[in-house]
C-alpha cells in the first residue's frame, strides 16, 4: 500500500501522469474535485473550498478563519481518501497537507513553458499571450497559496522524493520510472508507517469536527493524534469552550482519549 | 561507463596555461577581483565544454561536477540529474568521510553551498537549484541510494535517453565549435574577439561583429586550420559567443 502526490505548474501534465500511474499501478487516482465533493459533505460550498484552494490568502484576508475552516476540512477529505493506500493525488499541495512522516511518494512534474501553453492553448482555445498570461497567474497564485500557508517555496525540488522535467523525458517514461519504484515496494507502508498515516488522519478528523462544529468553530487548534490518543493545543475564547473541544474531539470516532494540557484559557484582564 | 569528476576536466583545461586554476583562484576573490574574473569566463566555458566533449565523443560518461547539466546543451541522450540531501544526512555523511565536528561539517557545507551557487549564478547567469535545468531531480531523504542509482540506470537506459545517429552527430557538432573558439582563444590575434560558433557535419559558421579584411582573414585561417574543420563562413550580427542554451 503506497500512496503518491504529484505535484505540478499548471498544464505541465500532471493529470496525464496520475492517470498513466493509475493504470499501471490499479491505484485510485483522486483529484480536487473528488477532495471537495467530499469535504462538502460537512456541510460547506463546494464553490468556496475550490475558492480556499485556488485563490492565494493575503495578509490582510477578511476571511482567514473561513481559509481556516475550509483547509481543515480539505485535509481531513484528503486523509480519508488516502488513508489505505493505493492512491494517487494530483492536486494543490497533496505533499503538504499530507505531512506527518509517512512514506507517501512525493513526486513534482515540471514542463517547459512552450509544452504548457500549447497546452492550454489546445484545451482553452486561448490566443498563445492569453495562455501565456493564464499560466502565470495560476503558478504566481500557487506559489502564494504555499508560501502563505505553509512557509515554503512551491518550486523547492528539496519538498519532493522526485522531480521530473518533461522536456526531455516523456510523461509514460516518467509513469514508468515511478511506477517500477512501486512495483519494487520501495514505498511501502509498514506498519509503523501505517500508524503514521492513522495518526494523521485521526488528527486531520478532530480538527475538522471542531472546525465545523457551532460551539468551537471560532478556534484554530492544532490536533495530533497518537494511536487513538489526541492532544489539542491552541487558545480558546472562553472558559465554557474547553469542555466544548473535549467533547467534540471525544465524540470524533476512533478518539479514545483528549488531552488538553495546552490548551490555554482567555486571557483574564 | 567512465566516471568524470570536475578536477578531470579541470586537468584537460589547465593545458591551456592554467587557465581553469586562475578562474577557481580569482572565483575565491571574485568580491575584489570582478573585472578579471568576468574575462576569464568565456574561455573557461569554451575550454570546460570542449574538454567534456573530449571526454563524451570517447563513450559513457557519468560527470558529476559544477555545471556539467549546463555544458552539453542540445545532446538529447544526456540525462541531467541533480542529487538533493536533507542537512542533516548531510552533515553526517561529511562527519564520517572526513572526521569533522557536527559544527565544521555544517560550516563546510554551508560555505560549499554558497560557492556552488554563486559559481553557477556568475559562470552561466542561472540557479543551481532550478529543477527546470535538470531532467530529475532526486531527493535522498527518503530515496537511498541504491533506488537512487537504479532510477537513472533505468532512465539512462529507455529509449528517450538512447544515443541516437542525431545525437552522435550533435555531439561531434558541439564538439567541432568548442574546438574552433578554443583555437580562436590561442591564437593572440583573435583572442579579443567575441564570436559565436556553431557546426553542421564540417561546415562552420561563425557569428559576430563587424570585421575588417584582415581580422576576417586571420578568423577564417585560424577556424579552417582546426581538424575536421572542412568550410567556415563568417556571418555579420548578434550571435550568442558562447551558447549553453539551446
Amino acid at each position: 500500500m503506497s500512496v503518491i502526490t504529484i505535484s505540478r505548474g499548471s498544464f505541465s501534465g500532471g493529470k496525464i501522469l496520475a492517470e498513466c500511474l493509475s493504470r499501471k499501478l490499479g491505484f485510485r487516482c483522486i483529484d480536487r474535485d473528488v477532495i471537495v465533493e467530499r469535504a462538502a459533505a460537512y456541510g460547506v460550498s463546494q464553490d468556496d473550498l475550490r475558492e480556499a484552494l485556488e485563490r492565494p490568502p493575503s495578509f490582510l484576508d477578511r476571511f482567514k478563519h473561513k481559509r481556516y475552516l475550509y483547509l481543515a476540512l480539505v485535509q481531513a477529505a484528503l486523509t480519508q481518501e488516502v488513508r489505505a493506500g493505493r492512491a494517487i493525488y494530483h492536486g494543490l499541495a497533496g505533499h503538504l497537507l499530507l505531512k506527518g512522516g509517512h512514506p507517501i511518494l512525493r513526486t513534482r512534474i515540471v514542463a517547459p513553458m512552450e509544452f504548457r501553453i500549447q497546452t492550454v492553448q489546445e484545451r482553452l482555445k486561448y490566443s498563445r499571450n492569453s495562455a501565456i498570461a493564464h499560466i502565470e497567474k495560476v503558478d504566481e497564485d500557487r506559489r502564494k497559496w504555499t508560501q502563505f500557508l505553509y512557509g515554503v517555496d512551491w518550486g523547492d525540488p528539496s519538498l519532493y522524493d522526485l522531480v521530473f522535467n518533461v522536456e526531455h523525458v516523456s510523461i509514460e517514461e516518467v509513469c514508468r520510472v515511478i511506477s517500477s519504484l512501486l512495483t519494487e515496494r520501495r514505498f511501502e507502508f509498514t506498519p509503523e508507517c501505517q500508524q503514521k498515516m492513522d495518526d494523521l488522519a485521526l488528527g486531520s478528523w478532530v480538527r475538522a469536527d471542531l472546525a465545523i462544529n457551532s460551539s468551537t468553530s471560532d478556534l484554530e487548534l492544532d490536533v495530533v493524534a497518537h494511536d487513538g490518543a489526541v492532544a489539542i493545543k491552541g487558545k480558546v475564547s472562553t472558559m465554557g469552550q474547553i469542555d466544548e473541544v473535549k467533547r467534540v474531539a471525544s465524540a470524533t470516532p476512533g478518539v479514545t482519549s483528549v488531552n488538553i494540557d495546552n490548551l490555554a484559557p482567555p486571557i483574564r484582564v | 561507463m567512465r566516471c568524470l569528476t570536475r578536477e578531470d576536466l579541470i586537468a584537460v583545461v589547465n593545458t591551456h596555461g592554467e587557465l581553469a586554476n586562475q578562474v577557481v583562484t580569482s572565483m575565491a576573490r571574485a568580491a575584489q577581483d570582478y573585472s578579471r574574473l568576468s574575462a576569464l569566463r568565456r574561455p573557461y566555458k569554451i575550454l570546460m565544454q570542449r574538454a567534456l566533449l573530449e571526454f563524451v565523443r570517447q563513450g559513457d560518461v557519468a560527470y558529476f561536477g559544477y555545471s556539467g547539466h549546463l555544458l552539453l546543451p542540445g545532446i538529447s541522450h544526456a540525462v541531467r540529474a541533480r542529487i538533493i540531501a536533507p542537512l542533516p544526512l548531510r552533515v553526517d555523511l561529511l562527519m564520517k568521510r572526513e572526521n569533522l565536528t557536527e559544527e565544521q561539517a555544517r560550516a563546510r557545507i554551508g560555505q560549499v553551498d554558497e560557492e556552488r551557487s554563486r559559481w553557477t549564478r556568475f559562470m552561466y547567469g542561472k540557479s543551481l537549484k532550478d529543477p527546470e535545468l535538470f531532467d530529475l531531480c532526486i531527493n535522498l531523504e527518503r530515496v537511498s541510494f541504491p533506488t537512487a542509482c537504479n532510477i537513472l540506470v533505468n532512465l539512462v537506459q529507455q529509449s528517450d535517453f538512447r544515443a541516437t545517429p542525431e545525437s552522435l552527430a550533435a555531439v561531434e557538432n558541439r564538439y567541432l565549435s568548442a574546438c574552433v573558439l578554443a583555437a580562436l582563444l590561442d591564437n593572440p590575434k583573435t583572442v579579443e574577439l567575441e564570436v559565436g560558433a556553431t557546426a553542421e557535419g564540417g561546415r562552420v559558421t561563425l557569428e559576430g561583429p563587424y570585421l575588417e579584411g584582415a581580422d576576417r582573414s586571420a578568423l577564417l585561417d585560424i577556424a579552417t586550420a582546426v581538424a575536421g574543420v572542412a568550410e567556415v563562413q563568417y556571418k555579420e550580427g548578434y550571435a550568442p559567443t558562447f551558447d549553453l542554451t539551446c
